[in-house]
């Protein structure tokens, strides 16, 4: 599992696909501080970024790739 | 003028008369419809060739024209005599342009007003009805402005047009708004977009505002992407090629990135500083700009928009920019707009006569036609799956089928896929008896989506996205499903016996050869079989190198138990250890592949273990607390490397000599004199454990010598390198595949005996008085050199053949390092063969590496020389 | 050579096609109206037929219906193409017979490449 949900904390590796999406919208929706480790994660699909995004999840280890980190921590941080 | 006009314009004047005089004619017959209809269809074939010319006052006016005679035509509306004088003046009005476009072959702008003027009291008749305005010609998607840049962070924006300007780079924008079903094809745009050659600056937003997340669905893409990237616009538009509709190109130079952001302040007037900016510029006085600029800086709020554009104005002078760029920018001050940099540059590019940007955008993207064919071949195969679901009437039948698998037909073989001709021609048959489509249907749905596998092959998560696909047919995961297959171990390994014995039935031909030419005397028959044997070898070893393919794996496989060793071994140790692995994607067979677990485990451990310091002891030696092993895996040539290095203490010299002696596995004086690089080497002989207390880490009695033994048998070697106080380091060198193995055969009491060819070095004869006796050993002059001699015979403790002159077939093989004669009792000839490793009572026989089936049916053994000697 | 027949009651629309697809080396003929399109098909093979809707003497769907009965022609691709500013349905054009429906204005490109497509043409 490349996402794994633990109590109020999600934990990213590697790349994160499609299908993992629902599974994670289902997991924010009934939490109410949510939190993400990004620190291993090389790729995440679009879907589990717009989901990230519109839930306006707390980052609190960016990813350690630096492409990775550079395009989606200002799409996280920008909380519109 | 161009015919295409002249045409236009005697045809439009032929409709006209004909319109008016029509016009004239039912003024006094309202209710000939015919008429009526003449005249509509008039004005819509004028209406209609209007639109293949830049001439929208024509198109704008004839157009509510057709409108109103359409409601009148079908009669929602009754003829007036206002309606027929206010069509006649606009048809009037029509010639006037068309001797006007005779004259000029161009209509002013300036008449679109007219136009609108005139169209206006014919509209008004039509009450609600909906205006359809002509459509542009060209409808390719453009940016509307590029106000958007300005979301992107002005420091970024400035580090980019700081490295880009003056250098005549140009930058390519994009706005890439997916599908919102797109990820059901398998698309994962935030991938497409990160590929994007030289991407410098991104911005990812919601297509609309964010539903709350209990209504949000993950699958329906909401997002879109704008950017700028300094990659060739031509690499852009390829990376995009598939998402024509989805996105927009533009390319740029730099100073589009120059956009003032922030609060505007309404009372703010500028006009004095602009107005004495601008007379600066005109003098040149780029200091007095300078000044003015960073008082006015000081004196404004950062975050208001004026603070930005004269940050902006800042930079410029730093970078001395042209007058070209410093002038929009002081005029942009006065409204704290813009600067609207695509009406500078479609100006710009108009004044130097070049393509504007919307025109650059079409006539650069490159593949332009192979993208738009792929597009029509797509839409087309859709359109014929929609009219196959249609009802037709049953005397059209045939006639919409053929049509239909015409269209097919020659859309595949334009499209190159010629090899599915012949099954559309059998369904077209198939569908023509049976009056049923439904297998036909079958092959558009299979087109359809051989085309989107095409497509979400671009994209790293397609198969799961095919997975997961929740309304969509279920044969795309099934056509996914069939890429990988799962194979149980047993029948590749089956395969693999099964070309063995290909090969050694395959080396049976060149003894028939022999034979149908000494014993029949048929030269021709052997040369026959020669050449047969030649095609089935190639076929042979093609089907070899295939299924050895398919046992290849990732040498990863391995590796992946190491973090959780390193993890365990090292708390257990109170050590901290730092685990750097690179290189898992490299293959090897797998038979090495899991040979080679334990030799690497226990290498590890070693280092674990005894290489790396404790962290106290690591600081007061100036090193790092953490250690380091890095583990290293690539191909070299025809073998795959694994380097295991450490940063520890490296091997203790003097230990292993202490010990060696006392083992005595050297003599005293031996284990002084070696070089350290030699007495290192000694820790792989057998029995050697250089800590004096045996921990329950690298286990009891288990040295390197069986790190050694256990590579050797997979055909592998080790070297070792060590620094005191630096650390280790351990090469592996594997073979890629152990499937053939190369042996040069031997004569010994008339069979034959294979050698690995690896270790042959040559092969010499020698009268018996070349061999010298040196004690009890025996040695012979090679090239001024003396190598020792060793008989075969006597090692695999055979009786000797009496004595005679006659030249002795000396072997040379270099065996650990070290070339050594081995005289046998004859030469045969170098052969490939399947090794198979000695099985049962016989696995013992540590002289023998296995054995053999030859050509002619017998079995040969293949000895171990390296324990032999 | 491929040979298209293009089908439309006004001139310049009909030497537009003709410009654009015999640059591309295409043959083209042209019918004014419907009627003189059917004529032209039952005389002569063609490839392709481009089709106006509203015609004089025989619409555009009148034509196709009656090429779609008739055995020797029956086979032949046809566009259908109405006329800009009429967005009108499909389904209309292809009920009648047709394979491909555009509105125009059709871009010149497009209606080359989709002229290849459906005649099986390659490019040189």
């Amino acid at each position: 599992m490349p996402v794994e949900m633990m109590k109020n904390v999600a934990c990213f590796k590697g790349v994160c696909t499609v299908e993992e999406a629902e599974p994670l919208l289902q997991w924010l929706q009934d939490q109410q501080r949510a939190k993400v480790k990004l620190k291993e994660c090389t790729h995440l699909h679009t879907a589990i970024l717009q989901v990230l995004m519109a839930a306006k999840v707390m980052v609190t280890l960016p990813p350690d790739d630096p492409d990775l980190a550079r395009w989606l921590m200002p799409a996280l941080k920008n909380r519109r | 003028m161009s015919p295409l006009l002249a045409q236009f314009i005697a045809e439009s004047r032929d409709q006209l008369e004909m319109t008016s005089a029509g016009l004239l004619a039912i003024e006094n017959n309202p209710e000939d419809l015919d008429k009526l209809n003449e005249i509509f269809r008039a004005v819509h074939t004028i209406k209609g060739s209007s639109g293949l010319f830049e001439i929208r006052p024509v198109t704008i006016l004839v157009h509510a024209a057709e409108d109103l005679l359409d409601t009148l035509r079908s009669q929602e509306l009754r003829l007036d005599r206002r309606m027929i004088d206010l069509l006649l003046d606009a048809f009037d009005q029509v010639n006037q342009w068309l001797d006007v476009l005779e004259r000029t072959e161009t209509l002013p702008d300036e008449f679109e007003t007219t136009a609108r003027t005139l169209s206006a009291p014919l509209r008004a008749f039509l009450g609600n009805r909906p205006s359809e305005e002509a459509a542009p010609a060209i409808a390719a998607p453009t940016f509307a402005d590029l106000d958007w840049l300005g979301q992107l962070l002005e420091d970024d924006r400035a580090i980019l047009y700081a490295r880009l300007a003056g250098t005549g780079a140009r930058l390519t924008l994009f706005r890439y708004t997916p599908d919102a079903q797109c990820f059901f094809s398998g698309e994962d745009p935030f991938h497409l977009v990160r590929q994007a050659p030289g991407l410098e600056l991104l911005a990812i937003g919601p297509t609309e505002p964010w539903p709350p997340l209990t209504e949000m669905d993950a699958y329906q893409c909401l997002l879109c992407f704008e950017g700028v990237a300094s990659g060739p616009f031509a690499e852009l538009a390829t990376l995009f090629r598939y998402v024509p509709d989805q996105i927009i190109l533009l390319e740029t130079p730099p100073e589009v990135l120059i956009v003032p952001t922030g609060r505007h302040d309404a009372d703010a007037d500028y006009t004095g500083f602009v107005a004495e900016a601008r007379s600066l510029v005109d003098q040149e006085d780029w200091d007095g700009l300078r000044g003015i600029v960073d008082a006015l800086l000081e004196h404004s709020e950062p975050e208001a928009w004026i603070a930005s554009a004269l940050r902006w104005l800042r930079r410029l002078l730093d970078q001395s920019a042209a007058d070209m760029t410093l002038r929009p920018l002081l005029e942009a001050m006065h409204t704290q707009q813009g600067p609207d940099w695509l009406a500078i540059l479609r100006a710009s590019a108009e004044e130097a006569g070049g393509p504007t940007a919307a025109e650059f955008h079409a006539s650069t993207a490159p593949r332009a036609l192979t993208v738009v064919e792929h597009k029509a071949f797509q839409h087309i195969i859709a359109e014929q799956s929609r009219i196959l679901e249609m009802p037709v009437a049953p005397e059209a039948w045939t006639g919409r089928l053929l049509s239909i698998c015409a269209v097919i037909g020659n859309s595949l073989r334009y499209a190159g896929h010629d090899q599915l001709l012949e099954e559309l021609e059998e369904l077209r048959e198939t569908a023509r008896e049976t009056r049923d489509s439904g297998l036909l249907r079958g092959l558009l749905a299979q087109l359809a989506e051989a085309e989107e596998d095409d497509r979400a092959e671009n994209t790293p998560a397609a198969a799961t996205a095919q997975k997961t696909k929740p309304t969509e047919e279920p044969a795309g995961g099934e056509k996914q499903a069939i890429k990988t297959l799962k194979i149980d171990q047993h029948k590749v390994d089956r395969l693999m016996d099964l070309i063995g014995e290909l090969v050694v039935a395959k080396n049976s031909l060149p003894y028939l050869a022999q034979r149908a030419e000494r014993v029949y005397g048929n030269r021709d028959l052997a040369r026959e079989i020669k050449e047969q044997y030649g095609v089935i070898n190639r076929i042979a070893q093609d089907l070899q190198s295939a299924i050895m393919q398919v046992r290849m794996m990732p040498v990863g496989h391995v590796f992946q138990r190491f973090p959780r060793l390193v993890r365990d071994l090292s708390k257990k140790l109170d050590k901290k250890i730092q685990l750097i692995v690179t290189g898992e994607e490299t293959e090897a067979d797998k038979n090495i592949i899991e040979g080679l677990a334990d030799p690497l485990i226990h290498i590890l451990r070693n280092s674990i273990d005894h290489g790396i310091e404790p962290p106290e002891e690591r600081l007061l030696l100036g090193k790092p607390e953490d250690g380091s092993i890095r583990v290293k895996a690539y191909q070299d040539n025809d073998s795959v490397a694994i380097e295991i290095t450490d940063d520890g203490r490296g091997i203790d010299v003097a230990a292993v000599r202490d010990k060696a002696a006392r083992r005595g596995l050297v003599s005293a004086e031996q284990a002084e004199t070696m070089s350290d690089h030699d007495a290192i080497q000694l820790i792989f002989a057998p029995g050697l454990s250089t800590t004096e207390q045996v921990s329950d880490i690298s286990g009891r009695g288990v040295g390197m010598d069986v790190v050694r033994t256990s590579i050797e048998k997979v055909g592998g070697t080790v070297t070792l390198h060590s620094q005191p106080g630096k650390g280790t380091d351990l090469r592996l060198t594997l073979p890629l595949s152990m499937a053939v193995t190369h042996v040069m055969a031997v004569e010994l009491d008339n069979k034959p005996l294979g050698v690995p060819m690896d270790l042959v070095v040559e092969t010499v004869r020698l009268p018996p008085s070349a061999i010298y006796s040196i004690k009890h050993r025996e040695a012979f002059m090679l090239r001024d050199q003396l190598v020792p001699l060793a008989r075969l015979r006597r090692l695999l403790n055979m009786s000797e053949p009496v004595a005679s002159d006659a030249a002795l077939a000396i072997l040379v093989v270099r065996v650990h390092g070290e070339n050594v004669g081995i005289v046998v009792d004859d030469f045969r000839e170098g052969m490939e063969v399947i090794l198979k490793p000695m099985e049962g009572v016989l696995g013992s026989l540590r002289q023998y590496a296995g054995t053999a089936l030859l050509g002619d049916g017998s079995v040969m053994l293949v000895i171990n020389l390296k324990e032999l000697i | 050579m491929k040979k298209i027949l293009v089908i439309d009651d006004a001139a310049t629309v009909r030497m537009y096609y003709r410009q654009v697809l015999e640059a591309e080396g295409f043959a083209v003929e042209e019918a004014g109206n419907g009627y003189e399109g059917l004529e032209k098909a039952l005389t002569e093979a063609f490839d392709l037929y481009i089709v106006d809707i509203n015609m004089p003497k025989m619409d555009g769907y009148t034509l196709l219906r009656t090429i779609r009965q008739e055995p020797t022609i029956c086979a032949t691709p046809a566009i259908m193409i109405s006329t800009e500013g009429q967005i009108q349905d499909a389904n209309a054009a292809y009920a009648a017979g047709a394979n491909l429906y555009f509105n125009k204005p059709v871009r010149p490109e497009s209606l080359i490449t989709t002229a290849r497509l459906l005649t099986g043409e390659h490019r040189a």
